[in-house]
């Protein structure tokens, strides 16, 4: 595989418009309560639309910022929380300790193997999970997606310079 | 190697994107029937929580479904950016299939988003903080919505799905990529 200027820009604009919609994600999951205090706008926002089709938005299992309801449940903010830092800390991590992350698959079939427990024992009354098990299990689940795909990130600056100039002088 | 860029995705996009946009319609208006004939106080502990839960994130999952597809269809290594692609144009079907869907809907049953209104309204009553004076704000805004604001929805939803299945695009594409080697041989 090559890698000229054409493909260091286009792996670069990639990444960063990767991290740019994980940023816009979490901030439109935070909801309307960031600039207002007024509940009744929470139903009318453009986040409640946008992640309408994506979260059962249920009032019970959501976190609240100034009384008003937050654009998704509990476990979405988790994933878009953990999503958006992951993909910010595991490139640069892996880039400065050189080394490539490996196992993320077995991470995310890990992180979504306790989401499923912890869904069944609530399901079938064996326990109640809460708000911070949901958040908890959300984060697990958007780390170890990020960590799996900083292997592709470190591959790529692998091929694109020289590792040994992107370690800042270590 | 396969030459990957001349492999049309479509068939894979519209499998995925009609899957997905029927599945995801379906659950949505069971869960809607199941919560207008539960009794609000009872909703988040009931097995409409559960429906919920399993509908939570469910529609972002199209692009990965697309990815898998086309890379078993053409049995071809897939570059991330080109999981995205496919990710984000399947996400966009499936917000235009379930709104179209759900549009037909009421003309099936015409009283079915005001009964569900209702309910939403009862449950945010019973579950959030609100005044009553802000209750009652809030049901003469949702009674009085108008189609702007059913366009405007269907726009940002169809948005996040885009924006999501794109994702998880990229995500199919990092794990159900082919092997490389094994198409080089």
């Amino acid at each position: 595989m090559t890698f000229g200027p054409y493909e260091k820009r286009k792996f670069l604009s990639g990444y960063f418009l990767i991290v740019g919609m994980l940023a816009f994600l979490l901030f439109a999951a935070l909801g309307p309560g960031i600039y207002t205090n007024d509940p009744t706008v929470w139903y009318f926002s453009w986040q409640r639309m946008l992640f309408s089709a994506l979260c059962h938005q249920n009032p019970g299992r959501s976190f609240y910022i100034n009384s008003v309801q937050m654009a998704v449940c509990t476990r979405c903010f988790g994933i878009y929380l953990s999503a958006f830092t992951g993909s910010v800390l595991f490139p640069l991590i892996s880039v400065w300790v050189k080394k490539k992350f490996k196992g993320g698959k077995i991470l995310l079939a890990i992180s979504l193997l306790i989401i499923i427990i912890d869904f069944l024992g609530n399901a079938f009354g064996f326990w109640v999970n809460t708000d911070i098990s949901r958040f908890i299990t959300g984060i697990l689940l958007g780390m170890s997606v990020t960590y799996m795909m900083s292997a592709d990130f470190y591959n790529s600056v692998k091929h694109s310079y020289n590792m040994e100039e992107l370690v800042w002088n270590r | 190697m396969e030459p990957v860029d001349q492999n049309s995705y479509w068939s894979s996009v519209i499998l995925a994107s009609l899957i997905f946009g029927v599945v995801y319609f379906a659950l949505t208006i069971g869960t809607g029937y199941y919560v207008i004939n539960h009794q609000p106080a009872s909703v988040a502990m009931s097995p409409s929580s559960i429906i919920g839960t399993v509908v939570c994130l469910f529609a972002g999952f199209g692009g990965m479904l697309a990815v898998w597809h086309h890379v078993n269809e053409y049995e071809v290594t897939i570059q991330m950016g080109r999981g995205a692609v496919i990710g984000i144009i399947t996400g966009l079907l499936i917000g235009v299939i379930s709104f179209v869907l759900v549009h037909l809907w009421e003309y099936i049953d015409p009283n079915y988003t005001s009964r569900l209104m209702d309910v939403q309204i009862a449950i945010m009553n019973s579950k959030g903080n609100m005044t009553a004076e802000q209750q009652q704000k809030m049901a003469d805004m949702m009674h009085n919505r108008g189609g702007m604001f059913q366009v405007l929805g269907a726009l940002f939803t169809t948005i996040g799905l885009g924006i999501l299945n794109l994702i998880t695009g990229i995500i199919g594409a990092k794990i159900f990529k082919g092997d490389e080697a094994a198409i080089v041989e």
